[in-house]
């Protein structure tokens, strides 16, 4: 993929989105804050950060309960892995979902840049079958890594990382820290 | 269910984000609805019910005998209802994912109460003639209408009934066979924010 023309989608993806935080009704920006808000902060788009991968799916797929932060136990399936490579490293992300039946993979994981220059409780990546797969592969694209809207306001209690998807490299692509 | 198919979800949130019950949802939203003529037992219409500021309070009203059908076209919100309804205990509300029409397949005269708060913006006037029309078929006799009217003219964001008066929306509730009631006013939810407002009730007029 050309890299201009694909800093250009990921640019204007995060125009919608700021203008989705700013103006829409389901904002998590608190309504106060909403006026002198202006943008989300990212690292610039990486086509490093981009993959295009199989998913391993388990055969068994395993019930878990991950913590969120109002401390309650949500259900979740553990769907499968991603497995890929940063800097000639390999690198595996774990792939849930909350039912059988659900189209969307929840990707949640926190690296080395968690608490520094991106949200301490981690980051969040939500894969859309009809988005984000092309024939058997899905589009595993961490520059759309977003923050869980507990980082915006305390009014959303949001899941915590599972320690499997803590990954032990820097990921400086998509969003950082709010404020 | 049938009728027009409109997608207008968002791709910029995640599910799995939820809102926290708030305190208003357990109090003062209760003492509002009762207010607007919510009771015990009773079978509550809440449309486009999103994370369910006013279907929750509403469950707490009706009780245990009652049931609110929640219905939103955009069911990501569903769990943050489910979430709350399972810290209050609360096993009364049916959330019922639709894809945006205004026809349902409830029985005739079936709800005593119909929520249309803050969202008759997203429909146009034809849209909004079909949803009358279809509440005053599933409301019953003694039934209440309900209308939280927000985004009319000078309230951002403006969507459909952004030249559209009061004093014309009422008409056109009117039209549809309803007789205005009274306006209710109290502190309100507002897009998960507090705000003093005022929410329209009309009742059925006989013979339409
Ligand atoms: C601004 S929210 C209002 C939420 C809630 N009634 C309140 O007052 O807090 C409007 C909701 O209506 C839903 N909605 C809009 N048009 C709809 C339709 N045709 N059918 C079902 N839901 C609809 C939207 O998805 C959204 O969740």
């Amino acid at each position: 993929m050309n890299s201009e023309a694909y800093k250009n989608q990921v640019e204007l993806n995060r125009i919608g989105k700021d203008n989705f935080f700013k103006t829409n009704f389901q904002s998590p920006i608190p309504s106060e804050e909403r006026t002198k808000f202006t943008k989300l902060n990212y690292f610039d788009p990486d086509l490093k950060y981009r993959f295009e991968l199989e998913l391993e799916e388990s055969d068994h797929k395993e019930k878990i309960k991950i913590e969120d932060t109002g401390g309650n136990l949500r259900d979740f399936l553990k769907w499968g892995k991603f497995t890929f490579e940063i800097n000639k490293q390999e690198y595996v992300l774990f792939a849930y979902k909350s039912t059988k039946e659900e189209t969307r993979l929840f990707v949640p994981f926190k690296d080395a840049t968690s608490g520094k220059e991106t949200y301490g409780a981690g980051r969040y990546i939500d894969l859309e079958e009809e988005r984000d797969k092309i024939e058997n592969k899905w589009i595993l694209d961490l520059n759309f890594a977003t923050n869980p809207w507990c980082a915006y306001s305390h009014n959303y209690v949001c899941p915590l990382i599972p320690f499997e998807n803590i990954l032990q490299v820097e990921i400086k692509a998509g969003e950082k820290s709010y404020k | 269910m049938n009728g027009k198919k409109v997608k207008r979800g968002s791709i910029f949130h995640s599910k799995h984000n939820m809102i926290k019950l708030s305190k208003w949802e357990s109090k003062k939203g209760v003492e509002f609805l009762k207010k607007a003529g919510i009771k015990q037992d009773q079978i509550i219409l809440d449309f486009g019910c999103n994370v369910g500021n006013y279907t929750i309070p509403a469950a707490i009203i009706v009780k245990e005998k009652g049931i609110v059908f929640a219905i939103d076209e955009d069911d990501h919100t569903f769990g943050a209802i489910d979430n709350k309804a399972k810290l209050l205990e609360l096993n009364n509300i049916k959330t019922i994912k639709t894809n945006g029409e205004l026809n349902f397949d409830f029985a005739d005269i079936f709800f005593d109460f119909i929520m249309l708060y803050d969202v008759l913006h997203y429909l146009n006037f034809q849209q909004r003639k079909i949803l009358y029309k279809e509440n005053y078929r599933i409301l019953r006799t003694d039934g209440i209408l309900s209308i939280h009217p927000k985004h009319m003219i000078g309230n951002f964001p403006l969507m459909e009934l952004r030249n559209v008066t009061l004093q014309q929306l009422i008409i056109e509730v009117e039209n549809s066979g309803f007789k205005f009631k009274e306006k209710i006013f109290g502190e309100l939810n507002h897009d998960n924010h507090l705000e003093e407002g005022y929410v329209i009730n009309f009742s059925k007029t006989v013979n339409c």
